[in-house]
Formats: C-alpha cells, structure tokens, sequence
C-alpha cells in the first residue's frame, strides 16, 4: 500500500514567507518573556532621560573621559552635574559671570562659555 | 490571441494602478505588446506613467473610435488607454446601453495585443462588470486588513454572479490574489495572511512588500522598474538562495497565465 500523501493546498513560496514571518512576529515563549524584559528596562529608563544641546568640545570631552575611565558618559555628566551644582550652591560658581543678554525672545540670558572653554 | 487580465478590488488603496503598471511595463519589457486600460476616473495610470490624464476611454467606449486611434504609446511595446474626469460619464452612458456588460468586450474585440490589463475602479458598478465579462483572469490586489481582504470577498462574489449570469456565458480561465503592502512586522498581517491561506489556499500568491520606494515612483512618473528596480516591491524577499514574491515573481507568475 503506497502512503498517503497530503495534497498541498499552499502556493510553497507563501508558506516559506509565512513561516519566516511567524518566527519573526512570534518567536518562543523565552524570547517573548526577554523581549518584555528589555522593554521594562528600558521604560524604566525614560523618565531620567534627557536630550541637551551641548557644545561639541565638552560632549567630546565627556566621551572621551567615558572611553578612558571605562565609566558611562551618563555616570560621567552625572558627577559634573553634581559638583557643578554643590559649587552653585556653595557660591564657588556663579551664574551671572557668565550671564549674555539672550536674542531669543524665550530667553532673557544666555550663557557665554568661551572663558572656561579656553582655560585649559 | 490576446490574454484579458482584470486587476480589481472593489476596496480602494490596495494598489491595483500600481500593479497594474508595474506588471504591464514588465510584460512590455519582457517583449510582450501590451496595452493597459484605466477604467478609473481619477486616471492615475496616465500619471503613474509620467502621461497626461486623458479621455481615451470616453472616445473608446461612448463615442466608439477603434482601439488603434484611441491607444496612446507609453513606453516601446506598452500602450495606454487613459482615463480622466470624463469617465464618470461613460459609466453613466454605459448604464443606458442594452447589452451594458458586454461593451469593453466589445470594444477590446480584435486587438492585436498580447496582453491587455484592465485597470478598475474601486467600486461595484456597471464598468466593473463589464470588465469582469471581458476578462480571462482576475488579478486581486489586497492589502492584508480586514476591510481589504472582505473586498475580495466581494469581487469574488461579483466573478460568481457574473458566471452564473444568463446573458454572458463567461467562464474565467482563473484568478489570483495578490497581497500587497505585506509588512512583515505586524501581527495582523500574520493574521489576515494565515485567514486568506486557510480560505483560498494557493489562489493566494506570494505577497508584495511594503516599499516606500513604490510610492515614491508615481510621484516621477516612473514605473517601478524604471525608478527602482532592486527595490523589495519588485525583488521580493530572498532567503536560504531563494526569492519569493514582489513584482519579479508576479510576472513570473503571470507569463504562464498567457497564452
């Protein structure tokens, strides 16, 4: 008795497509729990993020001491930021030495930087 | 003998003027004499084509000039019949005539094509069953939503009226269905994909990728093999050596539908 065979009553190239396509929405239920994993992470994440316009000499700055004391530039900023603010508070630095008039109408000042930026 | 192959959905924006243009310049390119008819008011196989929008299809249909003096070159071996605002008024005319359903037949009678592709217009009306009645096969461009996908429902049900109806005698040589803008990254393109399968199994032939490139063609009046031809829309998807679907593999396909 020869074996049954099952007729295909898919075209082989949509089911090949399927397939690939199901392994890319779905994937196993480990990788469905690590993908929810990482989006949890990373929601957790967002509420400290911030996006500045900075001067590209000190973001380079920044990175740079980032790669060479193998810390993240996040960690980096964190600790400038903080020691900035402890001077602020402190009376070590003040704001209005640095104080220009703004052109901007959302803004009264801007901040002139080239004094700090050629100290080095 | 000329092969008739009627590109319908009764949904709009599933990309019928785009397949039909894509496939017409490609059969065109691959040596075929081919004339696309745009039965669409809003003429956009004109425009696809970088052509003005013109009243081709009024002069064929109501005023019944011959095919040969209403056909406009497009591209070498691709003709055009256009179609602007003055196609609303052949459906109204057409509406009044006896033998309404048989009137493209009638009109396409005698081409010396290899293959002419009917472009339709989004609706049910009485143009749409006239090119059903001309038609050999039936292209079925959707989108995989669930709005697309009952529209081929309907134009299914239109080719079985159409069979069964007693004044025209046609028997379809076949029909495909074809899913266009296939994103892979959704779940419910997975799902209306698996429901068109387990519902139609291999009519249902590989999918069209979703390709802001496509988009981009109509905006110059290039076809797709013109402005982008290693594009998805046309390459398809490639994988373990092989590639399935796009445009490439449509053509394919189709070559073996003609006669």
């Amino acid at each position: 008795m020869t074996e049954a065979k099952r007729q295909t009553v898919i075209d082989p190239a949509v089911r090949d497509i399927m397939a690939r396509q199901e392994d890319k929405v779905g994937g196993s239920k480990s990788d469905r729990a690590k993908k929810a994993k990482e989006r949890k992470k990373a929601a957790s994440r967002l509420p400290g993020r911030v996006n500045l316009d900075l001067p590209l000499e000190l973001k380079k700055r920044v990175f740079d001491l980032a790669e060479s004391e193998r810390i993240p530039a996040s960690q980096i900023v964190a600790l400038l930021l903080a020691d900035g603010l402890r001077r602020l508070d402190s009376g070590d630095l003040n704001i209005k030495e640095y104080r220009r008039p703004s052109t901007s109408p959302r803004y009264l000042y801007t901040l002139d930087l080239s004094s700090l930026e050629n100290s080095d | 003998m000329t092969t008739i192959i009627n590109v319908a959905n009764q949904k709009g924006g599933v990309g019928k003027t785009t397949t039909a243009v894509t496939l017409g310049h490609g059969l065109s390119l691959a040596g075929r004499r081919v004339l696309v008819v745009d039965l669409d008011p809003q003429g956009h196989v004109a425009f696809a084509l970088g052509m003005k929008k013109t009243n081709g299809l009024y002069r064929l249909l109501v005023e019944s000039e011959p095919l040969h003096k209403v056909a406009e070159n497009a591209r070498p071996n691709l003709d055009i019949i256009a179609s602007d605002k003055t196609g609303e008024a052949v459906g109204r005319y057409v509406t009044t005539l006896n033998f309404r359903e048989l009137v493209i037949k009638k009109a396409l009678k005698g081409s010396t094509y290899d293959v002419i592709i009917l472009d339709t217009p989004p609706s049910l009306g009485v143009l749409h069953v006239a090119a059903l009645v001309a038609s050999h096969w039936i292209l079925i461009p959707t989108k995989l939503d669930a709005m697309a996908v009952d529209g081929v429902n309907e134009i299914l049900r239109s080719m079985a009226e159409v069979e069964q109806g007693e004044d025209n005698n046609h028997k379809f040589e076949g029909y495909s269905i074809l899913p266009t803008f296939f994103d892979r990254t959704t779940k419910e393109t997975t799902t209306q994909l698996r429901d068109l399968v387990n519902a139609f199994g291999k009519i249902v032939w590989p999918p069209i990728p979703q390709d802001t490139k496509a988009r981009e063609a109509a905006a110059f009046g290039k076809t797709l093999w013109e402005y982008c031809p290693d594009s998805p829309s046309i390459m398809g998807y490639q994988f373990n050596g092989k590639r399935a679907g796009g445009y490439l593999d449509l053509l394919e396909r189709i070559k073996e539908v003609i006669r």
